[in-house]
């Protein structure tokens, strides 16, 4: 393998090649077996040990797949699987069982504790009057969704404004954040990326603590898409502790395992 | 693969009920904490547990293979390419949901089989890599950019970056051509 042809298969992966190069790279696909070997090899590596994607099977006839499936189907393998899961079924069930009867021993001290713990919570209602809710846990598993981010996945164009795109996404994931505003400089609303060019700013923006310019950079975001923008405007809002703005865009959880959801 | 551990997998395989729960009690907590913080509910991991306890079985039923690690680890390892998969063919069903076929459950497990030998195979030969190839093709792989590549292993251009990551990958796809298991893995 030629350096030369390590850059375009890259350039495929990363689905920048131009419309001629990409025509002269399938029809080489079709005729040379080894360089299409070489291809799929180099695709499934990049999925297989990077993080964000996982490489599918797909071949339903080779052998191996049809080995695995034909010992998949034996009844013996289905009562395996029966067996195993009323295993798991019976001990999750003796053990909520076990943790009763240490409960009954116990319920002495509870009870003790209870009229004890009654006392701390009036105290508490006494001296506090609003109750408040730690957001904190469910504002975390909100923000990682990294919701409107998926651009790979998005968009089919190979421009460079995808690469930039991608560049910038790395950057926020590594908390560097003035160079995703960098990486983003030189674009303007012409380009039909604008939506997530706009977000990944804001969202940049927002970690550098200049919350007023995210705030700003939201509307313009709200233009193209009024749920993503309504999503991390409400994120923001809860991150500062002003839950009566958040509940605009949010419903916030009224449990602690509660997930945070976009008000409709 | 030890001793110790082909009898554990050969009870796991018989069903021994207390093999799995010692498994499930030492394990259990770990995944359902990944799969909690990783945009899961309680019943997916759960479920992760008993279809990578499943696979591990079939596999050693088909034919006996190496673990490089604690059968714990090993194990916990599978459960988190199993989520991976699952949150990836979410991803896939929201953004692409008419070429998605339904593939009936026991392929699907059977591609989830050959994808987890596939992980085995290249993560093993990436791990005999020297150190620098190693880390160079780690964050290669994560599609760090080139220029990032530069700075952090301190070399003078991204031309210098590029060659040396050529020369690392030719490395690690020829070692895995040579691997026997290769060959009944690269048309899946």
């Amino acid at each position: 393998m030629k350096i030369e042809d390590d850059i375009l298969i890259e350039k495929f992966l990363k689905n920048t090649l131009s419309d001629e190069e990409r025509t002269s790279f399938m029809k080489r696909m079709a005729s040379d077996t080894s360089f299409k070997e070489h291809v799929i090899l180099e695709q499934q590596l990049l999925e297989v040990l990077g993080d964000n994607y996982w490489s599918f099977a797909t071949n339903e006839k080779n052998a191996r797949v049809v080995a695995y499936k034909k010992i998949l189907e034996s009844e013996e393998t289905q009562q395996l699987k029966t067996t195993i899961a009323e295993t798991l079924e019976q001990h999750k069930q003796q053990a909520s069982q076990s943790s009763v009867k240490h409960a009954f021993s116990l319920s002495f001290i509870l009870k003790v504790a209870a009229v004890f713990l009654i006392f701390c919570i009036s105290v508490f209602w006494y001296f506090s009057s609003n109750t408040t809710i730690d957001y904190a846990a469910a504002s975390k598993r909100a923000w990682d969704k990294n919701i409107g981010l998926d651009f790979a996945l998005r968009s089919t164009s190979a421009d460079t404004v995808k690469v930039s795109l991608e560049k910038a996404l790395y950057y926020y994931s590594h908390q560097e954040y003035d160079s995703v505003l960098s990486t983003l400089k030189p674009y303007r609303d012409a380009n039909h990326q604008y939506k997530d060019i706009l977000l990944m700013r804001a969202l940049a923006h927002y970690r550098l603590h200049y919350t007023k310019t995210a705030m700003t950079t939201l509307d313009s975001v709200a233009i193209h898409a009024p749920k993503i923008a309504k999503w991390y405007r409400g994120l923001m809002y809860l991150d500062q502790h002003k839950i009566e703005e958040a509940s605009l865009f949010l419903e916030l959880p009224s449990e602690a395992n509660q997930e945070i959801k976009l008000k409709e | 693969m030890s001793q110790k551990m082909i009898l554990f997998l050969e009870n796991l395989s018989d069903g021994k009920q207390e093999e799995v729960i010692l498994l499930y009690q030492k394990v259990f907590p770990k995944i359902e904490h990944y799969v909690l913080n990783n945009n899961g509910r309680l019943g997916d991991a759960d479920d992760i547990f008993q279809r990578a306890l499943l696979q591990l079985i079939v596999r050693y039923r088909k034919e006996p293979f190496d673990i490089h690690a604690s059968f714990e680890n090993y194990f916990f390892m599978v459960c988190k390419n199993l989520w991976r998969r699952e949150l990836n063919s979410t991803r896939l069903t929201i953004h692409n949901s008419d070429l998605l076929n339904n593939v009936p459950d026991e392929t699907d497990n059977a591609f989830a089989i050959v994808e987890q030998e596939r992980y085995d195979l290249f993560t093993e030969k990436l791990a005999a890599l020297s150190d620098n190839c190693k880390q160079l093709l780690q964050l290669f792989f994560k599609k760090t950019p080139y220029d990032v590549l530069m700075h952090k292993f301190n070399y003078n251009s991204e031309s210098v970056v590029r060659q040396r990551i050529f020369k690392c990958k030719n490395r690690l796809v020829e070692l895995i051509k040579k691997d026997n298991r290769y060959d009944n893995l690269k048309d899946v």
